[in-house]
């Protein structure tokens, strides 16, 4: 009988390609960019000259160190100021289909904004951050030579875009693996992969981001938020978007990759470990509840997921 | 001088405003036919068709996504992103206002979002559903919760057939059996994770199915054709206002060419109208002279033309008379011929006698040729005039004897020759005699004379009759061209006017003698000839 019913679901559930492709592929970098405005741009990210006090860059809380996050469950700003949410890394941040946990941005450009000008963040406008850029001889010279035109909102926006599509982090050992180096991953590794995938964990961590491609709502199997702490406007997720009820809790599955680097985790910062994230993910996304080694297995995989991190600081 | 003062400030400020505003007019048409970027159609036409492949690329991947234990939505996100950037493309193209665009979009982003619901949804059921048997499997049910056991394995079974199908009946079986269930008491907290699943199976599947259906009915194919078409419409209407914004930019330079041109001329005619203020009265009666001089080359060039038709209706007449002759002649010929006694002199000089009519009928005919040749050109050679007396007389001889009017021939002993086209000389006196046959034909009495006077260095040739011009508008007239006293059919009015124009070629003169007590017509001509180099 059992086997029965597992036939039937193979009939009905296995790739309709029959071959077996896997779900996931490597991390290629962007050859398509002009170097001249990455490091433009790199400038730029890395300077507090953009936040209204000249206090914090953009690199204050995407440190390149922590894996592009900030190491914090909640992002402190200007003044510092606690915001409500988990820094996310802005490595592979290009491959993400939208920004922001809840998605509100759809690409970079339009992404930029927030933290621009977030009272809880740089708070700054374009008139001060161009008025300060054209008084500085150093940026003058480079934006003429990059735009040769004076820096404005188009062309700084472009040049900080321009580098964060940069930030990709190629040749993870998983990622080797998945380019035919069986070996790259050890035994315990690929067991770990192998859960993933068959506990369902790659159906919403999928694609070339590990993620990103999708909203889930936080707590399909369970209600994380009703045995919790107070909520927040951030734990509304993509609703605070779309006002839609279904939309309550719900936000843009975030990448694994360089996971590992990037503790805490969730929206919240509410994991301070690998472990613990997989455990409430199995828990309350998969209605599962992982075994110890299952857990172990799976935060290994999870941890071959770290890439080369990208050149980082311009000084 | 006061005149050219007056007219400057009158001419000037007026064209130069006229101008400037419809140099203006014109700027602003040559931009707004050029505001029409017909190019941007054709590429949003191709863009919409774009548009539409990638749609269906969308959905049928959302399809095989629904179908596949392990979908992968990367293909599904860049089809939905590309379709969201060719809505943004679209609607910054061309006829951005219309209620097609506004449904256009709104089908489009409906699709969007209905993605994403299913990405969610199907996320989450195609895990429930391959957990599904281990889930089965880990649900521990007591020795006595057989028939528990019987109806989560038959739940299990039912709901993979159910995801694979929309039978409305399985479904309730399901629901039936997961309320069956969960109504039991005391069930083990495998078995609750089981039945979990298997109700978020249950309403992921309805849910998905619901959106799967919605999606597949978004009629987004049909809102890019009634799209496109709203830009075809569009479009034709532009090139049309285009097409006439270039035209009437054309007319408008038209315009302003021809109002250019007419300020020209008219300052150009001031300026005239100035000169011929200070004109001497020998300037005009100059100018008076080339007119008439004009008038008179023009009608000597239409009567010289309506003469050849003169001619060309007279030539059967012409012609008739010798023919008429040899026909007679050789109708003789045949009777000698028959005759037993053959008079060989007398067949011999009616041979000769049509010979010499058909070389009559020849010379006519060169003659009609020479005549549309301009006289200067025509080859003049000597003419003996007796000779051109006898051969005219021997055309028309006949009709006067036939209506029994005398003629009378004047020739003197000594031949007298003048340098000219015999053919046109005898055109002159035959039409001359012919027209003193018409007017004396009808009164008794009637005679005609031709008459020879050779004066040395001119001759003169005279051909009177009986009757009397007495009308002197008639005298007048008589040599302007259509001008005829004839009835109506009988002569075109050329005949004269043509004549004179031969004999002015000739350097001679054709005139009447209002002397005589007759009609009488006077040819002169100068015995030398033309003198050509
Ligand atoms: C105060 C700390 C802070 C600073 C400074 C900061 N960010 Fe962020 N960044 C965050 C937080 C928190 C989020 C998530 C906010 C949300 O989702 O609403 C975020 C999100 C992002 C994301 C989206 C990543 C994703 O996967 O959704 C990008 C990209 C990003 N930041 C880039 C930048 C850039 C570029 C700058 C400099 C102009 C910058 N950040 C400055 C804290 C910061
Ligand atoms: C139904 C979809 C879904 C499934 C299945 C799922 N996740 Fe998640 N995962 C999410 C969402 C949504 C978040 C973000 C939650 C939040 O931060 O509010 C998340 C976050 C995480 C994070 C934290 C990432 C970070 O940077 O904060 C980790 C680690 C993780 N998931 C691992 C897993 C593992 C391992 C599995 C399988 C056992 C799994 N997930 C299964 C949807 C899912």
């Amino acid at each position: 009988m059992r086997l029965a019913m597992i036939l039937v679901a193979h009939l009905f559930l296995s790739p309709a390609t029959g071959i077996t492709s896997e779900p996931i592929e490597p991390i290629v970098i962007p050859t398509d960019l002009n170097p001249t405005k990455v490091s433009l741009g790199r400038r730029l990210f890395n300077d507090p000259i953009l936040s209204a006090n000249n206090s914090i860059s953009c690199a204050s809380c995407h440190d390149f160190k922590r894996g592009g996050a900030d190491g914090k469950s909640l992002a402190i700003g200007i003044h510092g100021r606690k915001n409500e949410l988990n820094t996310p890394s802005v490595f592979n941040s290009a491959l993400n289909f939208k920004q922001f946990w809840d998605g509100r941005a759809e690409s970079l450009e339009e992404q930029l904004d927030g933290p621009l000008h977030g009272e809880n963040e740089m708070a700054s406008t374009w008139v001060q951050i161009i008025q300060k850029l054209q008084q500085d001889p150093a940026y003058l010279a480079e934006f003429k030579k990059v735009y040769s035109s004076q820096p404005n909102e188009n062309n700084i926006r472009n040049a900080i875009v321009t580098f964060e599509r940069s930030l990709a982090t190629p040749d993870s050992k998983f990622d080797r693996f998945l380019r035919g180096e069986t070996h790259a991953l050890d035994g315990q590794e690929r067991e770990g992969y192998r859960r993933f995938k068959d506990y369902g964990c790659i159906a919403c961590h999928q694609g070339r981001n590990i993620g990103g491609n999708m909203f889930q709502v936080f707590g399909v199997m369970g209600n994380i938020f009703s045995d919790r702490k107070k909520l927040t406007r951030g734990d509304l997720g993509r609703f605070n978007v779309t006002q839609k009820e279904s939309d309550k809790h719900r936000f843009k599955v975030p990448s694994l990759r360089n996971v590992a680097l990037t503790a805490p985790y969730f929206h919240d910062g509410s994991a301070s470990t690998i472990e613990d994230a997989v455990k409430i993910m199995g828990k309350y996304q998969l209605g599962r509840d992982l075994s110890a080694k299952d857990i172990e297995l799976i935060s290994r995989f999870l941890r071959s997921l770290t890439g080369k991190t990208p050149e980082g600081n311009a000084r | 001088m006061n005149l050219n003062t007056l007219l400057k400030p009158k001419l000037k400020v007026p064209h130069f405003a006229w101008g400037m505003l419809l140099l203006i007019v014109c700027a602003g048409l040559l931009y707004k036919a050029h505001l029409r970027d017909l190019g941007e159609y054709t590429h949003t036409a191709s863009t919409l068709k774009t548009l539409k492949e990638l749609d269906a690329v969308l959905t049928s991947q959302v399809l095989e996504a629904r179908l596949r234990s392990h979908p992968n939505y990367d293909s599904i996100v860049q089809a939905a992103e590309s379709i969201q950037d060719t809505v943004t493309e679209i609607k910054k193209g061309p006829a951005n206002e219309t209620p097609e665009l506004k449904l256009f979009e709104s089908v489009f982003s409906r699709k969007i979002e209905l993605i994403e619901e299913f990405k969610s949804n199907n996320s989450v059921l195609k895990n429930s559903l391959n957990y599904l048997p281990s889930a089965l499997s880990d649900a521990d049910f007591r020795p006595g919760q057989l028939s528990l056991r019987n109806r989560a394995e038959t739940l299990t079974h039912k709901l993979f057939i159910y995801n694979a199908s929309a039978s409305q009946d399985l479904k309730e079986q399901i629901l039936s059996l997961i309320n069956f269930l969960s109504n039991s008491r005391s069930l083990s907290k495998g078995t609750e994770g089981f039945l979990k699943h298997a109700k978020l199976i249950a309403t992921q599947k309805t849910l998905l199915d619901e959106l799967v259906s919605e999606l597949l009915a978004l009629p987004t194919s049909h809102h890019a054709d009634s799209l496109f078409a709203a830009y075809s419409t569009q479009h034709r209407k532009d090139q049309e206002r285009s097409n006439a914004f270039s035209s009437a930019l054309f007319l408008l330079a038209l315009v302003f060419g021809a109002a250019t041109i007419f300020a020209l001329v008219r300052l150009r005619r001031s300026a005239e109208t100035l000169r011929r203020l200070n004109e001497s009265l020998e300037t005009r009666v100059q100018e008076r002279t080339q007119t008439i001089a004009d008038q008179q080359q023009r009608m000597f060039a239409s009567s010289k033309l309506a003469s050849l038709g003169e001619m060309a209706a007279g030539i059967a007449h012409e012609i008739n008379n010798p023919l008429t002759v040899i026909s007679a002649t050789s109708e003789e010929l045949q009777d000698l011929v028959a005759e037993q006694q053959f008079d060989h002199a007398y067949a011999g000089k009616l041979a000769h006698r049509i010979e010499a009519t058909s070389d009559r009928i020849a010379k006519i005919v060169r003659g009609l040729r020479d005549f549309s040749r301009d006289g200067s050109d025509a080859p003049f050679a000597s003419v003996d005039l007796s000779k051109v007396i006898q051969n005219t007389l021997a055309l028309c001889n006949e009709r006067f004897k036939k209506h029994g009017i005398p003629l009378r021939i004047i020739v003197p002993e000594s031949a007298s020759s003048i340098q000219g086209d015999e053919i046109q000389i005898e055109q002159v006196l035959l039409n001359l005699l012919n027209n003193a046959f018409d007017a004396v034909i009808d009164s008794p009495n009637s005679w005609v004379e031709v008459k020879l006077i050779d004066a040395g260095s001119v001759i003169q040739l005279t051909v009177s009759d009986s009757g009397r011009i007495t009308d002197p508008t008639v005298l007048q007239k008589l040599f302007i061209p259509f001008f005829t006293t004839k009835e109506v059919g009988k002569g075109t009015g050329l005949g004269l006017s043509v004549s004179k124009g031969i004999i002015t070629a000739h350097r001679g003169d054709l005139a009447v003698d209002l002397q005589a007590p007759n009609t009488r017509f006077v040819i002169t001509l100068p015995t030398r000839g033309v003198v050509t180099e």
